[in-house]
């Protein structure tokens, strides 16, 4: 079976000259129709690059990506994309962001219709009693879920998910990721998922790729986790397999990345020529006359810092 | 669910700015007594207090000084201008009514006495000329008289409804006269009270000023001086109180004749209304007809008698408004129509181009020095160049805006539109990438991308540009009015300062107050805009 999406030594840079660095170098990925593919990597290795090239608002300097064998050139409904910040039109109710995204996809059918396929993914991510408030009137979680809606109700066939759980709190974390699950389930459309939470990977993926420590990022080993879904988190925690997974995938995060970047600069810092005050300097106090002793009691020194 | 209402309430009233009215309701529906009491003093309470303090530090203040025109002027002394200003307009307006009244009658009159000469028309009609041509001066002639004779029943149609309206206003007229008399009584009765504080004034003035000791003479000089100075001051604080007095007694008067007239059953009014808007309708048709035969006449050579009646007729229905002096309420009018009218115009210039900066670094790039080049000229640069310019290009037999108006108003424009250019434009391209990436892989059209997307991210720093350009156009329009000689608050400031009366300063400081507080009311109105549309 050909791949849906697949990247070929795809390398991207930013910036020009001393400041160039390059974020992503020799890229090679290939995602099958219908999986669930978590990239686990440190935060700035270039994840959201990763996924930008994916959904085609970037393009990569070096190599091709492709999108059913042809390359991509632009974003498209097609790969709908999940941002870390939710992205929702703030001056618009719930349905109104929804009604955006489903006017500007289905432009053809009617409007009823179009109300009952709103309605349904609201309902998905149970919603529906919020539908006429904003964004800013709801929660961090409510408003992922409102943007997990709007992806999917313009019925994309991948799903990119940008670290979409990042930004909320270990517990909401928790419930939204069995939400995705379950929505997974239900839909079974192609899901890359961006994170850097190794449990949420193994939770949700088919397979988990590491993304290496940048600058120059690259995708280490797939890890297949062929665990029985649905997968429970409770259970899973005491399950070997979870944590033999868990363990191959921190390996190879900690491994196949180079030494973090922290080399060792010595640089000689002079203080600034100021002399202290001295307080107890004698009382009577004239102009031009201080003590010439003072100054030789001060003497500059080089001071060493190590970053 | 009612809790909800009524908090939402709450929230709206923060919005339009007037959140220290929350804490009463708040306190209405038991709230905290403790917080809410804390909350009036400090929102409430203490604006008061300042202000109460402010006018007690002037009239303190004001008391002290004496300039050409007498004491400066102290809260009280302004506060009766004001009023004195309101009575101004009041008078103005019985003026006005009696004006349309006198014209209605007019009217009345010219159209009973064409009426008589209509009827007795075929009676004058000439049978016929003996010259070269009778036939067709006959012809046209009996043409003519078939017109005259459709003028006839036009006529009568009019005749028909003023006589209506005669009948329904008899009664009504009756009491506006009364009130007039009314009016007159009170001003009457206020008459004797106004000589004798003149008396009084003349003999404070009249008083010796001093008593001289002979024992004494260099202590004399001293003590001259002091009561001169003493004395000086009493009569000028007793000047500005009979000034307040007399303003009083005229206001009542005023106050008087003008809620008869206005308790008069509203028909007279719209009577009268009505009567100049008929009267304006008809006019054209009028004047035509009347034309006509003037032409006819001159065709034929036939002599229409009631000629000069029609004429009058005509006349009577040229619908004439009232030509009084501007009142000071129709200026501070004239000036928010001015300002409004100059925003107007700066906002369709600047919102477009904001965008436009705002979508494209280039344009933006390209545009910005003029923007920072003539953001900071003054009003008082622009006008000359203005008046020039318009008086040049904007020539017209009927123009719709007198030149003054244009003048002030597009300076106003021109000084106001910087602000909403400089932040639409920064409202536009501060769009929040992640939204702007959304629209992308929306593939949403530029036309839906700016209608749906730009547009409404910047919205609420382009009512902050709006906002802050409202704020400038009505500072810079005083000043274009000044010199412009547009009828508005800024003339007045320089009439009043022109005439130099005793009551010169209190009234420039009420058109201080005046500009002051619309400014405030305008910047409250556009921040409660800003609050409504921002979506945080």
């Amino acid at each position: 079976m050909k791949p849906l999406i697949s990247l070929e030594g795809v390398s991207k840079s930013f910036g020009s000259g001393q400041q160039k660095t390059n974020v992503l170098s020799n890229i090679q990925l290939e995602i099958k129709e219908g999986e669930f593919v978590a990239i686990v990597g440190y935060s700035g290795s270039g994840k959201t690059t990763l996924i930008s090239i994916l959904a085609g608002l970037i393009h990569p300097d070096k190599g091709v990506a492709m999108y059913r064998e042809h390359p991509i050139r632009e974003p498209d409904p097609g790969r709908a994309l999940v941002f870390q910040n939710y992205s929702l039109l703030p001056w618009l109710s719930v349905w109104d962001n929804l009604a955006l995204a489903v006017n500007q996809v289905f432009p053809h059918w009617s409007t009823s219709k179009r109300e009952e396929h709103i309605n349904h993914y609201l309902d998905m991510v149970r919603l529906t009693p919020a539908k006429r408030k904003r964004p800013s009137e709801l929660s961090g979680g409510m408003r992922q879920r409102v943007a997990l809606a709007r992806a999917l109700a313009i019925d994309p066939e991948v799903l990119l998910l940008d670290e979409p759980l990042g930004a909320l709190d270990a517990l909401t974390r928790g419930n939204l990721q069995e939400e995705i699950a379950r929505i997974w389930s239900e839909n079974k459309k192609t899901v890359v998922l961006i994170t850097n939470d190794v449990d949420e990977g193994i939770l949700l993926a088919d397979r988990v790729i590491p993304l290496t420590r940048g600058p120059e990022a690259t995708l280490g080993q797939p890890i297949h986790i062929n665990l029985p879904r649905p997968r429970n988190r409770k259970e899973l925690n005491h399950d070997a397999s979870f944590k033999d997974f868990r363990k191959r995938i921190i390996e190879s995060l900690m491994h196949e990345g180079r030494q973090p970047s922290t080399t060792t600069v010595r640089r000689t810092f002079v203080l600034p020529n100021i002399l202290p005050e001295d307080l107890n300097a004698p009382g009577t106090f004239r102009f031009g006359r201080r003590s010439p002793v003072r100054h030789e009691e001060f003497k500059q020194e080089p001071l060493e810092i190590e970053i | 669910m009612k809790d909800e209402a009524f908090y939402r309430w709450i929230t709206f009233l923060k919005k339009i700015r007037f959140g220290w009215l929350a804490p009463f309701f708040l306190l209405l529906k038991g709230e905290d007594p403790k917080t809410q009491c804390k909350a009036i003093f400090s929102g409430v309470m203490m604006p008061i207090f300042s202000i109460l303090l402010f006018l007690w530090i002037w009239d303190l203040a004001s008391k002290e000084i004496v300039t050409k025109f007498g004491t400066v002027p102290g809260p009280r002394q302004v506060w009766s201008a004001w009023k004195s200003l309101g009575n101004e307009t009041r008078l103005e307006r019985i003026k006005a009514l009696e004006h349309q009244h006198r014209a209605r009658e007019k009217r009345i009159v010219s159209a009973k006495k064409y009426k008589e000469v209509l009827n007795n028309f075929p009676g004058e009609m000439p049978t016929g000329l003996l010259s070269p041509g009778t036939e067709d001066a006959l012809s046209t002639s009996s043409d003519a008289f078939q017109q005259a004779n459709e003028l006839l029943e036009v006529y009568n149609k009019i005749s028909i409804t003023l006589s209506k309206e005669e009948a329904q206003s008899v009664a009504a007229l009756f009491q506006y006269e009364t009130s007039r008399q009314y009016a007159e009584k009170v001003i009457q009765q206020a008459l004797p009270l106004e000589i004798r504080h003149r008396e009084r004034v003349e003999a404070l003035r009249m008083a010796p000023e001093w008593n001289p000791s002979p024992d004494d003479p260099d202590k004399v000089v001293e003590s001259k001086s002091a009561l001169k100075k003493s004395e000086s001051k009493k009569l000028a604080r007793e000047k500005a109180i009979l000034l307040i007095e007399r303003q009083r007694y005229a206001t009542e008067a005023t106050k008087a004749a003008y809620a008869l007239i206005t308790s008069l059953p509203k028909s007279v009014r719209t009577l009268l209304a009505q009567s100049d808007k008929s009267a304006s309708k008809l006019y054209p048709e009028l004047k035509a007809w009347h034309e006509n035969l003037l032409a006819e006449e001159a065709a034929t050579g036939v002599k229409y008698a009631g000629k000069v009646k029609l004429k009058m007729l005509v006349k009577a229905f040229e619908y004439k408004p009232y030509p009084g002096k501007d009142t000071y309420f129709a200026q501070i009018a004239t000036s928010l129509k001015t300002v409004f009218f100059g925003f107007c115009i700066a906002s369709l210039i600047a919102i477009p181009i904001g965008i436009i900066c705002g979508l494209s670094p280039n344009m933006n790039n390209a545009i910005n020095p003029l923007i920072q080049i003539f953001k900071p000229v003054s009003p008082l640069a622009w006008l000359p160049i203005v008046m020039i310019l318009v008086g040049a290009l904007y020539v017209s037999d009927d123009p719709m805006f007198e030149l003054s108006f244009l003048n002030s108003a597009i300076t106003v424009a021109l000084c106001s539109l910087w602000p909403t250019l400089v932040n639409t434009s920064l409202g536009v391209s501060s769009t929040d990438k992640d939204i702007m990436n959304v629209a992308k892989v929306l593939k949403l059209g530029w036309y839906k991308k700016v209608t749906k997307v730009i547009i409404p991210s910047a919205m609420p720093l382009i009512f902050t540009g709006l906002r802050l350009s409202l704020g400038v156009g009505w500072m810079v329009l005083i000043a274009a009015e000044m010199l412009a000689q547009n009828p508005g608050l800024g003339k007045f400031v320089w009439d009043m300062f022109q005439n130099g009366s005793s009551e010169t300063l209190s009234m420039i400081m009420v058109a201080v107050f005046t500009i002051g507080i619309i400014g405030f009311m305008l910047d409250t109105i556009m921040l409660s805009l800003q609050e409504l549309v921002s979506f945080d």
